[in-house]
């Protein structure tokens, strides 16, 4: 039997304004968290190494 | 009259933008330094990211890259509000997207992305910027006690070679109870 052909996720060029607009800040927001919350990490790794510095 | 943030935040993007555009200028303060440093670790690391996402929005009509900009920014932060990784997230964005103007030929759009962008920190995100100690905050929190990328990997080296002395303590000890 010939199979559905299958639906392949649209590439992001191809999505309308409004959802290019919301799928880019979604992934903004998960890359600006990731960054933030190493830097926290790496904020307080030094503040305990390096109390005095 | 612009006030001293508003004009820190528009000389900071531009020096951002100029050095993104192939500028060959020095910074101008250690915060546009830092703002370089950072971003330029960020771009290379989400690259693919960055490219695909900037390049259809660059096709579009004129003046609407900086709206599309705007609203992108509103979206951000609609949940969770800001912090600094995502005011870097947005910042090297806006780069990526002036990039991709220049080479669609559009060179002239990206002073608009600029103002856009520092309008909307300088401006609607005044107070978090205020509350969070402005660039200087932006400044300290990516420079923490160690103003070059060196000092904070051996800072974690550090970090790391300590966690180690203590592992092998700790087994030493383990051995000597047995």
């Amino acid at each position: 039997m010939a199979g559905k052909p299958l639906r392949k996720p649209a590439p992001f060029p191809a999505l309308p304004a409004q959802e290019s607009v919301v799928e880019c800040a979604l992934q903004l927001r998960k890359i600006g968290d990731k960054l933030n919350l190493h830097q926290k990490i790496r904020n307080l790794i030094t503040k305990l190494f390096c109390p005095g510095t | 009259m612009p006030g001293a943030l508003e004009e820190e935040t528009a000389l900071l993007l531009a020096d951002y933008f100029q050095h993104r555009l192939g500028g060959a200028a020095l910074p101008p303060s250690p915060t546009a330094q830092t703002l370089r440093r950072v971003a330029g670790e960020l771009e290379s690391r989400e690259r693919p990211f960055f490219r695909s996402a900037c390049r259809p929005l660059a096709l579009a009509e004129p003046g609407e890259p900086a709206a599309l900009l705007a609203r992108v920014a509103a979206e951000l932060e609609a949940e969770g509000g800001l912090n600094w990784g995502r005011v870097l997230a947005l910042v090297v964005f806006a780069g990526s997207l002036a990039e991709a103007l220049v080479e669609r030929g559009a060179r002239e759009e990206t002073g608009r992305l600029a103002e856009v962008l520092s309008t909307y920190l300088a401006g609607e995100k005044r107070e978090w910027l205020e509350a969070n100690g402005g660039w200087d905050g932006f400044y300290h929190f990516f420079n923490k006690h160690g103003s070059q990328p060196t000092d904070q990997n051996s800072t974690i080296s550090n970090a790391i070679m300590a966690a180690a002395g203590f592992g092998l303590a700790g087994l030493a000890f383990l051995l000597a109870v047995r």
